[in-house]
């Protein structure tokens, strides 16, 4: 039965999915004990219609075992955090974030949001990217997570740039004194701004002021431009998984 | 130095590109045209030519001879 727990491999199976994309969705977390044979065996018998599977970035074996097994690299996944410490900014970019405010949306902003969501504002990600999804598709997705993220309390701020949305971000609570800005952008209009940076460092002025500890955030490293903002911005790495994948048609 | 000599070596400092990739360059045309690198070549051309630009025509820079046009609203005349 697809998407049911048979072994000690770490499955989820991502109902969600079924929701956004149509399909029966696994995913597979290979920890750090997880032997090459072991997994021969038993991923074959763990896989839906659409099996994800992240791999510690260390895990060189499982890589290969994965293209054996006719799984495609799609992405990696970069774990950035800040400290909290300290923003540092040029000058340049202290005037341009000046120049930027934030504040929590209303339900009106909101369906601005999905809107711009749905134009396509984001074009990275491993569903996007994947020939066997529609943009639709991928859209729609962004617009289910943000959500199911509002119902369990996860807030969420509109950037504006004289009096025009420029952007958002999302603000989770993780826990212990960390912070998740699970996703953020800047609308279409702004794309080619030169702005971007607003979309990381106005979250991080949120996190200071709400006194957090620590900000977590995971990156594609297919999204770049993402990642040298936040390099930009003073980020440590932490970790990466690679992520494989799998469709059975 | 003419001032397009200046503004096409802040392109290549910045961007660690040739002159002759500046020629109809668009902002996000190579990857290290995004908003950091947006943010140093502005930077560079502030230095260079002396000059403080305004947030909106930051904005506005989204090409190689876009930003001639708005360098020409601060006296700066790229010819």
């Amino acid at each position: 039965m697809l998407g049911k727990v048979r072994t000690n491999l770490k499955v989820v199976n991502a109902f969600w999915e079924k929701r956004n994309l149509g399909v029966d969705c696994n995913e597979i977390e290979i920890q750090p004990g997880d032997e090459a044979n072991f997994l021969k065996r038993e991923l074959p018998l763990n896989e839906a219609a659409y099996t994800v599977v992240k791999v510690p970035s260390n895990k060189f074996d499982v890589m290969f075992l994965l293209q054996d097994l006719g799984y495609n690299y799609i992405e990696s996944s970069i774990n950035l955090v800040h400290d909290l410490k300290e923003i540092r900014l040029n000058p340049l970019q202290q005037r341009i974030m000046n120049s930027i405010s934030y504040s929590a949306m209303s339900n009106k902003d909101i369906d601005q949001l999905f809107g711009e969501i749905r134009k396509g504002i984001f074009t990275t990600d491993r569903i996007y990217i994947d020939p066997y999804f529609s943009h639709e598709q991928a859209a729609n997705r962004y617009v289910n997570w943000i959500c199911d993220e509002l119902e369990r309390g996860c807030k969420i701020f509109k950037l504006t740039y004289k009096n025009d949305s420029v952007g958002f971000f999302t603000f989770k609570d993780m826990g212990g004194g960390v912070c998740y800005p699970f996703l953020a952008g800047m609308y279409e209009n702004y794309l080619k701004s030169g702005l971007g940076l607003c979309t990381i460092e106005k979250p991080l002025k949120q996190a200071i002021n709400m006194n957090y500890k620590k900000y977590s955030t995971f990156i594609s490293s297919n999204n770049v431009s993402t990642f040298s903002a936040h390099v930009a911005l003073n980020f440590s790495f932490k970790k990466i998984y690679h992520v494989y994948i799998k469709h059975i048609v | 130095m003419t001032n397009l000599e200046k503004y096409i070596k802040a392109f290549e400092e910045t961007f660690n590109i040739t002159a002759e990739q500046t020629k109809g360059l668009k902002y996000q045309a190579i990857s290290e045209w995004d908003s950091v690198g947006h943010m140093s070549l502005i930077a560079a051309l502030e230095d260079e030519f002396d000059i403080m630009i305004d947030t909106d025509d930051i904005i506005d820079f989204s090409s190689f001879e876009k930003g001639k046009e708005i360098l020409s609203k601060y006296d700066v005349e790229i010819k």
